[in-house]
């Protein structure tokens, strides 16, 4: 029952996000004009006052009985006014992490990356988004011979595109994203030029929107596979572990 | 093992590879193994260890279970035997230095370095006579005075090892290739004693022929001396590519080279020796209560068919009364003690059971329990090294037959005929060609050739090869051993005028030609220097003495020149 309850307490939140942001649908297709979202019926008797409020330019022309005034659309007050504003932005992040887990097969310990990123807001006046972006990473590895020609190496740099396809905004102060990466990550051998293998794995991220969404800071983590290496004199076995990411995330948005 | 675990994630030293340790690695890298490194004082209190891969000595206080001092060292000044006295102090030798340093346990306080010999070895108290005995490589055996003064040398005769005074008086000094115990009093040889020479058929029926060599290590025992050694075979061998050649076996039976104990009763002047299986690398022995433990440093390595070799590596337990033991050719070890990696040294504590030293990472462990003490220093880790002394499926190790990076002073049996044991030391590729044809072109023929077709290993990647080349072509030569300035000078300016820098050129002392000189054909011109380590002289061992192998070289020269080449050729 009291897991019942907690489930409960714990999605309300979610829930009232969901109203708020209404469906991934209703981004992907969003209404062609405010009359059609406001429901287009001809008979309305706002219509007409519509159709003179709004101009094809993306901008509403008021007229407050002085004058008429253009403003951009996207000031005027939708309820939220999600920030920062325009289709599309660039950014950096540096996310700083502890790689936790497999047994001793890979090192447990830090983790650092750098990523680059294009974020793409699918509606301007809406909250979701999605964002793309390229990724490098350094964390700690470990190479040993362990003597006669046997030696262990682990994943210790990678490079990998990041997709993360979930990704909106929660009011106008936290972001909510979530994907995964996928590209390479090599790893030193002992005396040797080193091995490259797959990397990647899930990650998601929260984050508080500062300064009109230009300075995220946030949380995030996920998985990601860590490649370990045993190379002996007549061939070499790898394998990819599992290891848990948690740490923590700083990121600049060019408004 | 080579470990690089970096807790911060820095970018640039990933980059470069590089790393960094407290160590005190020497130059040239850690030297070979020579074993035998720790003392533990009699009431118990105090371990001693040296450590010539850090150049350091580490002074353990063994109630608190942890290390109390470390000394560091010049890079160049390898540590190596101790002995202790009841006042507290310590006397480690300095091998190559050619010192025994004076050590004061309680506070760490290095007392004075003395100046002994050219390469001291062994150690002993003679507590009696208030001295140090020390026995040296060249071939003299050093007294000290406790009380200061400088040492009193006797000559013996070349390639001492250990030295142990006996409650008689007497002194035991053993011979490092030979595996002899002279039996020295009022300093002269009054008597020798060797392991026996054993006739054991291997494992397919063929019959084997024995040789006692390189022993390691010798310490007191109640009846006189017990002593860790090689056994060696002197059955012909095959050659390169033969299968006969090979060099195949693992158990004591097999193989070419094995490890063995001998205990020399003093009294009757008889030796019991029996072989041990396992690794043919032990290279130190403690003996406690009728239980004899064994140090093999080797690596544990791969076979040619990928299987694993020489786990039993480590400490080794055996009972002394399998010695006595004849219905088997080989003592089975009783126990092997935890842990199963290299060891160095086992040191006896007195009540205790055994310490033994192991050398990366650099700590000791009471063999009973398990429990470790870690002594302070970086990794000294090195491939070159981890390869040198890698038991493959002979249970050989390069450093079986190249000991301490030299040779072991044998002559092996092959179809083509007998061959010397080089040394690998002081530039070895700068000498290439490599082997008496000089057929071998490179390190790599090495490998494949002596590593894998030989010794039956699995071959090195190109990257080990590299790192073995490196490793071994820094190991130096030891120091020339001069005793005569003028008779060096006159013996330098016969060597010019009777024109051997022909051959002889440079400065390891060879053109690295293959030149026939009448002794059977065409040979490698051997390199000059250690020459008064190396005998026998010659390809085959034919010339007992340098003086011998020179008269066989040098037409027209008086005994005289002779005599001062000799010294000039020692001395290099």
């Amino acid at each position: 029952m009291a897991l019942v309850t907690g489930a409960v307490l714990a999605f309300a939140p979610l829930a009232a996000a969901q109203d708020e942001l209404g469906t991934l649908a209703d981004a992907l297709d969003p209404p062609a004009t405010s009359e059609e979202a406001a429901g287009g019926d001809p008979a309305d008797p706002f219509g007409s006052a519509t159709s003179f409020l709004e101009s094809d330019d993306g901008t509403w022309v008021l007229d407050d009985g002085v004058g008429f005034e253009e403003l951009p659309w996207d000031t005027v007050d939708h309820g939220r006014a999600y920030r920062p504003r325009g289709f599309a932005h660039l950014g950096a992040q540096l996310r700083v992490a502890a790689l936790l887990g497999t047994d001793g097969r890979a090192p447990e310990g830090p983790l650092v990356e750098l990523s680059g990123f294009a974020d793409f807001r699918y509606r301007p006046t809406g909250p979701w988004r999605f964002r793309l972006g390229v990724v490098a990473s350094v964390q700690t590895f470990d190479s040993q011979y362990l003597g006669a020609g046997i030696s262990k190496s682990t994943g210790a740099l990678s490079v990998r595109a990041r997709v993360l396809p979930i990704n909106f905004d929660i009011g106008t102060w936290v972001n909510l994203r979530a994907g995964g990466d996928i590209g390479f990550q090599w790893s030193p051998t002992a005396g040797g030029d080193g091995l490259f293998d797959l990397a990647g794995g899930p990650t998601a991220e929260i984050s508080v929107l500062l300064l009109d969404g230009t300075l995220e800071l946030g949380v995030g983590g996920g998985m990601q596979l860590t490649a370990v290496t045993r190379t002996t004199r007549t061939g070499s076995y790898g394998r990819l572990a599992p290891q848990a990411v948690v740490g923590a995330t700083v990121a600049y948005v060019v408004p | 093992m080579l470990r690089m675990r970096h807790l911060a994630p820095l970018a640039l030293l990933l980059v470069c590879g590089c790393t960094s340790t407290d160590s005190n690695v020497p130059p040239s890298g850690p030297p070979p193994v020579s074993g035998g490194t720790l003392h533990v004082t009699e009431d118990a209190r105090w371990a001693i260890a040296s450590d010539p891969d850090r150049a350091a000595i580490h002074v353990v206080d063994l109630a608190a279970r942890q290390e109390r001092h470390r000394i560091d060292l010049g890079p160049g000044d390898e540590p190596g035997r101790v002995v202790s006295d009841e006042a507290g102090r310590a006397y480690v030798v300095l091998r190559r230095a050619g010192e025994v340093l004076t050590l004061e346990l309680e506070s760490g306080r290095v007392v004075e370095r003395r100046e002994v010999c050219t390469a001291p070895r062994g150690i002993d108290l003679d507590a009696g006579n208030g001295e140090l005995v020390v026995a040296c490589a060249e071939g003299v055996l050093a007294r000290l005075p406790l009380s200061g003064g400088e040492a009193r040398t006797i000559p013996l005769e070349p390639d001492l090892r250990d030295v142990v005074v006996h409650e008689s008086g007497r002194l035991l000094v053993s011979v490092f290739r030979t595996a002899e115990i002279l039996v020295v009093e009022d300093g002269a040889v009054t008597s020798r004693m060797r392991p026996a020479i054993s006739d054991i058929s291997d494992a397919f029926g063929s019959p084997r022929t024995w040789v006692p060599s390189v022993a390691w290590r010798m310490r007191a025992h109640p009846e006189g001396a017990i002593l860790v050694h090689q056994h060696s075979i002197s059955t012909q061998l095959g050659t390169l590519g033969v299968p006969s050649g090979v060099y195949y076996g693992g158990d004591c039976t097999t193989g070419v080279v094995r490890s063995a104990i001998s205990i020399a009763s003093l009294d009757t002047g008889a030796v019991r020796t029996a072989a041990l299986s396992g690794p043919s690398l032990a290279v130190d022995v403690a003996h406690d209560l009728g239980t004899i433990y064994t140090a093999s440093a080797a690596e544990p390595g791969v076979a040619s068919d990928a299987s694993r070799y020489g786990e039993l590596t480590g400490v080794r337990t055996l009972w002394e009364t399998s010695l006595d033991d004849t219905s088997s050719p080989c003592i089975y070890v009783h126990s092997t003690e935890a842990p199963a990696s290299p060891a160095i040294a086992v040191a006896r504590i007195p009540g205790r059971g055994v310490l033994a030293q192991h050398r990366e990472p650099a700590r000791l462990v009471f063999t009973a329990s398990g429990d470790e003490i870690p002594l302070s220093g970086g990794s000294v880790a090195d491939i070159g090294h981890s390869i040198f002394h890698e038991a493959v499926g002979t249970g050989a190790t390069c450093a079986s037959c190249h000991p301490e990076g030299g040779d072991d002073g044998r002559v092996w049996r092959f179809d083509v005929g007998a061959r010397r044991t080089p040394t690998v030391r002081g530039g070895i590729l700068a000498t290439a060609p490599f082997h008496w044809e000089g057929e071998v072109p490179s390190g790599t023929g090495v490998m494949s050739g002596t590593f894998v077709g030989r010794m039956g290993g699995a071959m090195p990647l190109d990257y080990e090869i590299e790192a073995f080349e490196r490793w071994i072509d820094r190991q130096p030569a030891l120091p020339g051993v001069a005793v005569a300035a003028d008779a060096v000078e006159r013996g330098k300016a016969v060597f010019e005028r009777a024109g051997c820098g022909s051959c002889h050129s440079g400065t390891l002392g060879t053109n690295n030609q293959s030149v026939d000189v009448g002794t059977g054909g065409s040979f490698q011109v051997p390199s000059l220097y250690e020459l008064a380590y190396r005998a026998p002289y010659l390809h085959d061992g034919r010339a007992a003495t340098l003086d011998e192998a020179v008269q066989m070289h040098a037409d027209g020269v008086s005994d005289t020149e002779r005599s001062d080449l000799v010294v000039y050729l020692r001395s290099r």
